[in-house]
């Protein structure tokens, strides 16, 4: 793998919070390739602004009317996390000092 | 009484031919005997459906068509106090505290739930092969896939081991397996019902969709289903008809409109030939068949990509082993923690297309990539809009191929680009019914779809009924 793309695979992951050993990372620099030639097909295409915009400016948004109701006990919110003391969900410690 | 149809089941549940404890009892038996060779489920909730089918043998639930009846759901629909895993090690322990829109209406419609079906991990794949619990089997073929992502569902009634299913559809995930297992997959409007308790993928695309054997059956499985929720905003608010209204009605007149390009692309001569007859059939029934055009079909596969994998990293950013979902054991830092238990709980193919969503959705590629991406799909919806002005309904294959060979997708490319003729109808949000048209390669069934402008799901149904049903005296 060259560096630059091993460098832009590094930050991609980091940007997605995964991380690939040095075998995985070859794989995925040929896969990502693969998928890459297939999506910049996309930049190919001569779409003029007739043709289509970005944005379907023909809707609107949907608001709906804030009402109190009855939700979930903590105790139900809390049944699929981890580790959990006095009704919180506990984390490593995220503050130094 | 296994293999009948969710109509003949009503039928017979009425007439007391047999009680819905005896019909969930049968089904749950030939799991017991078929399902480690097909691997259609996940969870069996045997005691839940026993206590559902006896609710309604005691008279103590409404006496819809649904009701007493055995159905399976997709493992990325969210069952209260079942679990849902959407096919992957970072939810295997996830069980929702809350039951999708969907599951509450079949719940009220007195619906047996038999289980969670087996599925590609978060929806991303074709063949169902990509689950943390291993590849179900076509059960018409064990050496074959059964399509995907909605394997498992369209391999539990081609089983026999329910009478419809729960599936959901991002780029053809219900209509693929659906052609693939010989069945009638709907792919849905966009909007027409709730996402509400589905596990995310690509939020703009997807949509709950039943599967069944026959075409009525599912017009029956999307009545129980349909209608607005507001708690996903993108629910449409409009009165739905029962689908079954005007289903016997037949297509004399009927304009179908046969688009070139779905055609020419890397078909398979026998699916060209086999979708090619049906229309010749809906000819000779009456309708009337126009040649038309969508010129740039090439563009929305690639389009769809960006799009599908722009929201997947979005939606499964929420994976961070903190509230819910695997968490790795060896960590000291927070980031650590969720790097690794991101990268040890999801599976390659998740992973891969995270990165791909994060790298369109970065300041370099965005304008690029990602904002072309999306005139691309309202091109695409425009491009339909004009083919329903010379037409009714348009007519196309689903699949370039029958069921692949197990363990055969040496090429990951291959699934990507076998999804051609099922991604243009989530682009532009609109309607498609698969269901069979013949037999290819090895007897292995060959699907056809019927698509329609949004909101045409009754006259897709009154179309692939009057073309089920063809020949048949009395029908039609």
């Amino acid at each position: 793998m060259n560096e630059k793309n091993k460098a832009e695979i590094d930050a991609l992951a980091e940007l997605s919070k995964l991380e690939f050993n040095k075998a995985e990372s070859a794989v995925l620099e040929k896969e990502l390739a693969d998928f890459f030639d297939l999506i910049s097909k996309v930049d190919e295409i001569d779409l003029n602004s007739s043709q289509g915009s970005d944005l379907n400016d023909k809707n609107t948004n949907v608001f709906r009317c804030d009402v109190v109701e009855s939700s979930y006990t903590s105790a139900e919110m809390l049944a699929n996390a981890k580790t959990q003391a006095d009704g919180y969900i506990t984390v490593p410690k995220v503050m130094e000092g | 009484m296994i293999n009948r149809s969710v109509y003949e089941h009503y039928i017979a549940l009425n007439k007391r031919e047999y009680s819905s404890v005896e019909l969930t009892k049968a089904y749950l038996e030939q799991i017991e005997k078929k399902d480690k060779k097909t691997g259609a489920f996940i969870t069996v909730t045997a005691d839940g459906a026993l206590d559902a089918a006896k609710k309604y043998d005691e008279g103590k639930c409404r006496k819809s068509v649904l009701a007493g009846i055995p159905v399976a759901i997709k493992d990325n629909i969210c069952t209260k106090g079942i679990k849902t895993t959407c096919a992957s090690k970072i939810l295997q322990d996830f069980i929702p505290p809350y039951d999708a829109f969907v599951i509450e209406k079949l719940k009220a419609e007195g619906a047996v739930i038999m289980g969670k079906t087996n599925m590609d991990e978060f929806g991303m794949g074709s063949t169902t092969e990509k689950s943390v619990y291993g590849a179900t089997r076509n059960p018409l073929d064990y050496n074959r896939v059964p399509g995907g992502s909605s394997g498992g569902s369209a391999a539990a009634i081609a089983e026999n081991e329910v009478a419809y299913a729960l599936g959901s559809d991002t780029g053809g995930s219900v209509r693929q397996p659906a052609a693939f297992c010989g069945l009638v997959g709907m792919k849905t409007t966009y909007g027409s019902v709730s996402r509400y308790g589905l596990v995310a993928y690509a939020s703009s695309l997807e949509q709950i969709c039943p599967l069944s054997r026959t075409v009525m059956d599912n017009a029956l499985a999307l009545n129980g289903i349909v209608g607005h929720d507001r708690r996903d905003s993108t629910s449409v608010c409009r009165k739905y008809s029962d689908f079954t209204i005007g289903i016997k009605d037949g297509v004399k007149g009927l304009k179908i409109g046969i688009p070139k390009e779905f055609f020419s692309i890397g078909i398979n001569e026998s699916i060209k030939t086999a979708v090619w007859l049906a229309a010749k059939e809906y000819e000779k029934m009456g309708a009337e068949l126009v040649d038309v055009s969508l010129p740039n079909l090439n563009s929305v596969l690639p389009a769809y990509y960006i799009l599908s994998c722009a929201e997947a990293s979005s939606n499964l950013a929420r994976y961070d082993g903190i509230r819910y979902g695997y968490r790795t054991d060896d960590y000291i830092s927070i980031e650590e923690l969720y790097r690794k238990s991101r990268s040890e709980g999801f599976g390659w193919e998740v992973k891969k297309r995270i990165m791909l969503g994060t790298m369109v959705l970065s300041a370099e590629y965005h304008n690029q990539y990602y904002k072309k991406a999306l005139k691309v799909k309202n091109n695409i919806k425009t491009e339909f809009n004009n083919v329903f002005d010379k037409c009714q309904i348009i007519i196309a294959p689903v699949s370039p191929s029958v069921a692949y060979k197990i363990g055969g997708s040496e090429n990951p490319m291959r699934d990507y680009l076998d999804d051609i003729y099922t991604v243009p109808a989530n682009m532009a949000g609109i309607p498609a019914l698969s269901l069979p048209c013949g037999v290819g390669e090895e007897e292995m069934p060959i699907g056809m779809q019927l698509i329609g402008p949004a909101f045409s799901e009754a006259l897709l149904y009154r179309a692939g009924y009057a073309y089920e049903n063809r020949g048949k005296a009395g029908d039609i």
